[in-house]
Parts: C-alpha cells; structure tokens; sequence
C-alpha cells in the first residue's frame, strides 16, 4: 500500500502554473526529500497537500483515500501534520499547552470518532507523549514559557513537536533549518532521526543543498512547477537535468 | 435588600451575561455588534411564552435560549465567513434586522412592546450567572477552550493540527446566543415592560465594551468589566445628570489607558502563582 | 405621484449619502470604522439649530453645523484613533462607540431630550415642474447637497491633495515614502468627514424640523448601510448607495407600511453582506478582507 500518491496534481493561479500534472508516488517509512529552485512550486505543493490549496486538476491519495477535496483540518486528522516556512505558533498559549492542544485532534487512524471529550483513559498516554515530544525536542525545561518568548531556533523545534503530538502518518516539514547553524542544524536532524523511530513518513522542503543529500534517502526535484527528477542522492548527483536546473541557478 | 439594590444587582447580573456573551464569541477572535438581537429573541420569546400561554418563566427562558441559540447558529454559518469590518457590520445588521422586525411582529406587540412580564428574582439571577460562570471555566480548560485559543491566535495552524474551524467559530456563536438569550428573558421579567427598542445597537455595543475593558483573555475579565461599568453609573450618581457623559468619557480614557483591558492572562497566572506561595 | 415621491427620495437620500460620504472616507482612507459618525452629525445639526434660532440665515446654519461637525471629528480622532493606533483593531472602533455615547449625553444637556425645531424658514416659494411640488428650501438644499457632493468627488479624482488621500488608502507606507504627509491626511479625511456629516445634520434639520440627541445612532447606521450596498470604500458608491436608500423609503411610504421602514433597510444591509459583500460597485483594488 502506498501511503502518498499524487495523480496528474496540478494548481494555477490565474493562468500560472505553479504545480504542473506532478505523478509521484510515496511508499517506505522514510525520508522524502522536495528540492527546487525558488518559485519551483514546493510551498504550493505543501499546501494542497494539507487542504490549504484546491488543486485544479488531479488527486491525491494517501493510504488509498481519495483526500483531493478534504479541508484542511480533516486531512490533519487523518494523519498529514507539517510546520510553516514561516513559524506558526499559538502566541497565546504555553510551550506546554502549544503541543496539549495538537494532541486533542491525534489521527485517530481509519475515523473520527474522538471529536469531543475522547479523553480520560488515555490521559496518562498523552501526558507521557507530551513529556517525551519536548524533552526530544529539547523545551522541557521551557514548557510553562509563552511560546513566542522562544529563541527562533527553539520556536522551529516546538512546531515539529507540536505537529508529531497529532501522531501523524506523514510529516511535512517546510524548510526547517532555515536561519540555523551547522551545529544547530544537526542537532535537529538528530532529534527528527528519533521521531522516525515511531514509524513515519517525512517530506522535507530544504534549501540546505547539503542537508538534502545526506540526509534524504529519495528525492524529488521540482522546477517551474513540474517534477523533473527523482531518484537516491547518489542518481541525482548525475543527472544532467537536475544540475542544469538547480545548480545552473546557484551560481547567481 | 432594598429594591434599589436588587434592581442595580439584577441589571448587573444581566450586563454579566451580555458580556459573556460577547466573550464566548471574542474568544474565537471574531466579534458580534448584534448580540442585542439575540437579547430581544430572548426576551419576547419567553414574554410571549409567559404571558401568552401562561408558562412558567424558568421553562420558558431555556425554551426561549434555545431559540435564541438555534438562531445564533443559523445566523453563524453565513456570516462567520465575513471577516474584520464585513463580520463588525454583518453583526450589526443582524442586530437591527431583528429590533426592525419585532417592531413588526404583532404577536409580541409589534412597536409597543409587550406589558406584564413579571417574575425574575435576585435568586434567579444569580443562579444563572452562577451557572453559566460555571459553564464557561469548563468549557475554557476543556479541549474547546483550547481550540477557541488556537483560532483567535491563528486561524490557519489551527486548521493545521486538525480543528474544524467553521464548527468551532458557529459553536461560539450558538453558545453567546444563547447566553444572551438568558439574559434577554431574565430582563424582561425584571423590567416587567419591554419594547424593540430596548435592544437596540448600545446594548450590543456595552456588551462588547464591558469585555474589551476587564480584559478579553478570560471570562473573569468580562465578569469585572460589567461589574465596574454598571455600578460606574451608580458611583456617579452625585454628578448628577452629567453622570452619564462622565461614563462615556470614562470609558474613552480607560481605552487609552488600558487598550487590552484591565484583566490579562499573564496576571492571572502571576497571581495563581503568588497565592500558590 | 411617483415622480413626486422620487423627488422626496432624492432629497433625503442626498442627507444619507453626505454621511456614507463621511464614513466611506474615514474608513476608505484610514482603514477605520468612526461608530460615532452619526453622533458627530446630530452635534452639527443641533449646531446649526442653534445659529439658526440666534437668527442666522440657512447659509450661516449650514456653515455652523460644518465647522462644530468638522471640529469634534478632529476631537475622535485625537482621542479614539491617535491614541488607540497601535491597538487590536477593534479598539479604536469600540472607543468610538463610548465617544459617541458622551456626544448623546452631552448634547442631551445642552438642548434637552425632547425634539429641537429648526425655526421656520420665511419666504418659502413653491415651485412646481412637470407636475412636482417643491419648495425653494428643498431646491437650495438639493443644490447644496449635490454640489458638495460634485465637489468631494472632484477634489478626491482631479487634484493634488485627492491624489495623496488615494494614495494613503492603497499603502500609507509607500505614500509616506512617496512624499505623502499621511499625518496630515489623516487629519483632512477627519475634518471633511465631519465637515460632510454637519452640512448633511443641518439639511436633516431643515426639512425635518425635528431633531434628538438620538438620531445620530439611526443616522449613522442607516450610513454604514448606505456605504456597505455602494461598495466598503468606494465613495461615489457611498453616494448613489444613500441616494437608493432614501428612495427605497420614500417609496415605502408610499406604497407599503411606514413601519416597514426600518425592516426593509435593515435586511437590504443584512443580506447584501451576506450575499454581495462587495456591494453594488466593488473597489477595484479589494485590498480589504
């Protein structure tokens, strides 16, 4: 069973086609790397996915369910969580209560039976996943700070805690070692490493060039809106295409 | 008690209510101008219930909430799709659409309202604020507090970890209507006489007020909003006849000095923790 | 008798347009939604009763009501938007909602609760054409409306100062950047608004005679109405929106109940937000959400 599986995906604004009939298909438990050139469309890919976006044309299966025309929160549910290029936290709330709140709507694997009050039994389970999501994430010793008091690198870290406290399926994350360090970058990639344990699928939108090619075991390449290439770091490495569109851009 | 201080209770326990109901909606970050309208549901439907088919009042304030509930919903659907000035005057127009067709219904008396509404007790004022207080601290540590939270913070994340944002926000709406529906019918069988024109755009507007000043994070905000803003008339009783344009200029000053209000989160977590100690 | 009847439209539905005006320019400009609109008009229309009972002529009433109007427009905006700039943006709305509530009260104390007369105007002719009756005062008030209303328009599409204001509408920062003094446009949008909404009291005076410190709350809304059908912004869409208005219940009268009035006005506002929100004539920028 594959668990993502775009058809003929294709969105355009007002005569600009910013994703163009991509077919690509998404199976293992592993890491899916979306690279591209700036306005390749890997954004505008996310956000279909995760409902924010209608496509104009094509769908979108994920675990054999036609989600193509879902909104964005019964998507959510079903299992797609994913962070913002630009940080989205509840300024409102605690660190805390940033991931308590995402943990109300968990997939609840094949329906939505918990709507409301699904809680009780289950209390100490959430409470232990909380615990264990912001002490990976290093923010146990922040948890009762206002989410927006965070250092940046620290709010980016609490997204991806907040989005896996949904116990997704697939995880999307958009860009998210933009502004950090080397050490700091790696430091994440460690601690993303151990979330995978728990069995899940990732996309990773990344402009770190490095990053993808060490790190992702498949990717894919976009460019003016279409797929051009896919294959292991290794086939891309080759591929003349790929080279042409994205390094051909590096230089300026 | 005397009858003055019951009657300054009661219309104080009624401008909490209308706060609420002001609250329930502001929480989800949107923002009612009409919950006047709701108030006037509220207080025929249960005058007519009342003093037309003879039932008794406690019965017909909740028949006559639900209604006010069943329309606040109905209401919710269309214009919670309005945004910032659009959603501020779409309110408001519901507002006053219904205040104009109570002047034109005939069975609740039409222009000249209705007379001989009688029954509220202090009692049962206080039952209700009590009740309802109730109703919202549960509601705001249960996981629809949180997502009420999660929507007035940011519409598209909350969107994101699942929460159905059109459910939510018309849930709101129908929770404040139905409040205000409570508080429509409890005043009027205070006030044993009421017209159309009793709901008109202020009421709306003083509600909304009452919680933007007492701090619109936590329902205690709106609790103390309407508590200083109906006994400030009352301070201001020695001023005479100009008491009324001090309030007004009172209130101006207050929004300069206290834009986000007297009551803020952060406060009341300082001082959870202070008494903690 | 309908031609009679489209004439009295015209005639309150230019009152309803020079409000619409007022609130389109607040809120077309400023991005902001001045709730005491219509308790700045009732203070210039009490204001050119007042001048007008001291003797002084329609003009000298109009110009009167204008400069009080103009002025306490000025006054919300020191006190309700200046201070308030920063705040959540129902701030400033809300706080003009308590200036209004002062401006009701004070006038209360100062002309009372009960209807003001505007004294009787002398040497009315009535003229009649094609069948209408109209009185000079109608015809001089139709002129003044109209005329204030060709001016508005041509200062806001032909010159210098008009070109500024649109600016500021679109991006106040890059007008600020384009040399555009925004501080001082915003303080001309206040002046004209309130400028508008006195001549607009003073006309409603005159040809109603009788005015409360609580018509400004009905004004008002009946502007925002008015403004909501002509498109959120658009100011010669404010103008033909209050002009429809005064029709739709002129005629009403007429034809249907007078206690219509209101239902029908308030659920045409009502039901084009919820079905048109763009109005009849949407803003072509649509900057606004």
């Amino acid at each position: 069973m594959s668990a993502l599986e775009l058809i003929d995906l294709s969105k355009s604004f007002g005569g600009v086609q910013a994703i163009d009939s991509i077919n690509l298909t998404i199976d293992e438990e592993s890491v899916y790397g979306l690279i591209g050139p700036n306005g390749a469309g890997k954004t505008t890919l996310f956000n279909v996915l995760t409902g924010f976006l209608e496509p104009s044309r094509g769908s979108i299966q994920f675990f054999e369910q036609d989600i193509t025309s879902f909104q964005p929160y019964e998507i959510a549910r079903l299992g797609i969580a994913r962070t913002y290029q630009n940080i989205r936290l509840f300024g409102n709330m605690t660190v805390r209560e940033n991931v308590a709140t995402a943990q109300n709507y968990r997939a609840s694997f094949g329906g939505l039976k918990s709507l409301f009050w699904s809680r009780g039994k289950d209390e100490a389970d959430l409470n232990n996943n909380l615990v264990y999501l912001l002490d990976l994430m290093g923010l146990w010793e922040k948890r009762d700070l206002v989410s927006t008091d965070l250092s940046y690198g620290e709010q980016r870290r609490l997204e991806i805690a907040r989005a896996c406290a949904m116990k997704p399926r697939l995880l999307l994350l958009d860009e998210p070692a933009a502004g950090m360090n080397e050490v700091e970058t790696e430091e994440l990639w460690v601690r993303v490493d151990e979330l995978r344990r728990n069995g899940l699928h990732v996309i990773l939108v990344e402009h770190d060039m490095k990053l993808v090619m060490e790190r992702c075991d498949h990717i894919f390449v976009l460019n003016f809106g279409k797929l051009i290439a896919q294959g292991t770091p290794a086939e891309l490495r080759e591929n003349k295409d790929v080279i042409e569109a994205y390094l051909g851009k590096e230089k300026d | 008690m005397s009858m003055y201080m019951e009657g300054i209770l009661t219309q104080m326990g009624v401008n909490i209510l209308m706060a609420y109901s002001a609250y329930i909606i502001l929480a989800t970050g949107q923002l009612s101008l009409g919950n006047a309208g709701f108030m006037a549901i509220g207080a025929f439907c249960s005058g007519y219930f009342t003093v037309r088919l003879g039932m008794p009042l406690p019965i017909a304030l909740i028949i006559a909430a639900f209604t006010s509930s069943a329309v606040g919903i109905a209401l919710g659907i269309p214009v919670l799709r309005l945004h910032g000035f659009f959603l501020v005057l779409g309110t408001l127009g519901f507002g006053e659409t219904v205040r104009a067709f109570f002047i034109n219904f005939e069975p609740t008396g039409g222009a000249y309202g209705m007379r001989g509404l009688f029954g509220t007790t202090f009692e049962m004022v206080l039952i209700t604020v009590f009740v309802v207080t109730v109703g919202l601290w549960a509601i705001e540590k249960s996981r629809i507090g949180r997502a009420f939270d999660a929507i007035a913070s940011d519409e598209y994340a909350a969107q994101g970890i699942g929460i159905n944002i059109r459910a939510i926000k018309v849930m709101a709406f129908g929770i404040g209507a139905f409040i205000a529906g409570l508080a429509g019918g409890l005043s009027a069988h205070h006030l044993l006489y009421i017209e159309p024109g009793n709901f008109s755009f202020l009421v709306s507007a003083m509600a909304v007020l009452f919680v933007i000043l007492g701090g619109m994070q936590t329902f205690w905000g709106a609790m103390l909003g309407a508590i200083i803003f109906s006994l400030l008339p009352e301070m201001l009783r020695f001023m005479d006849e100009w008491r009324l344009s001090v309030y007004g200029a009172a209130l101006i000053i207050l929004m300069i000095l206290r834009p986000n209000g007297l009551l803020s989160r952060i406060f009341l977590r300082g001082l959870v923790v202070r008494l903690k100690r | 008798m309908l031609a009679q009847q489209l004439a009295n439209g015209l005639l309150l539905g230019s009152t309803y347009a020079l409000i619409a005006l007022g609130l389109t320019l607040v809120l077309g400009v400023f991005d902001k939604l001045n709730i005491a609109h219509g308790d700045v008009f009732m203070f210039g229309a009490f204001a050119g009763v007042a001048a007008a009972s001291f003797g002084a002529p329609l003009i000298l009433a109009v110009i009167a009501g204008l400069v009080t109007s103009a002025a306490i427009n000025v006054l919300v905006e020191r006190s309700c938007f200046y201070p308030l700039r920063n705040a959540h943006f129902l701030a400033p709305m809300l706080s003009t909602i308590a200036f209004g509530i002062l401006l009701q009260n004070v006038a209360t104390q100062i002309w009372g609760s009960d209807p003001s007369r505007y004294p009787n105007i002398e040497a009315v002719t009535q003229y009649e054409v094609g069948g209408i009756l109209l009185s000079s005062i109608h015809v001089i008030i139709l002129v003044i409306s109209f005329s204030v209303m060709l001016s508005v328009d041509i200062v806001i599409y032909r010159t210098k100062l008009g070109r500024a204001l649109r600016a500021t509408a679109i991006d106040p920062e890059v007008a600020g950047l384009l040399g555009v003094n925004t501080k001082n446009v915003v303080l001309v949008t206040f002046l004209v608004a309130g400028a508008l909404a006195g001549i607009a009291g003073v006309l409603t005076a005159v040809v109603y005679s009788q005015i409360t410190p609580l018509i400004g709350i009905r004004l008002g809304l009946i502007g925002m109405v008015a403004m909501v059908i002509g498109g959120l912004g658009n100011l010669r869409g404010a103008m033909i929106g209050g002009i429809l208005i005064g029709l739709v219940q002129v005629l009403n009268d007429a034809y249907l109940d007078a206690s219509y009035r209101d239902l029908i006005v308030f659920s045409l506002f009502f039901g084009f937000i919820v079905l048109k929100p763009a109005g009849l004539f949407p803003q072509p920028s649509g900057n606004r959400s």
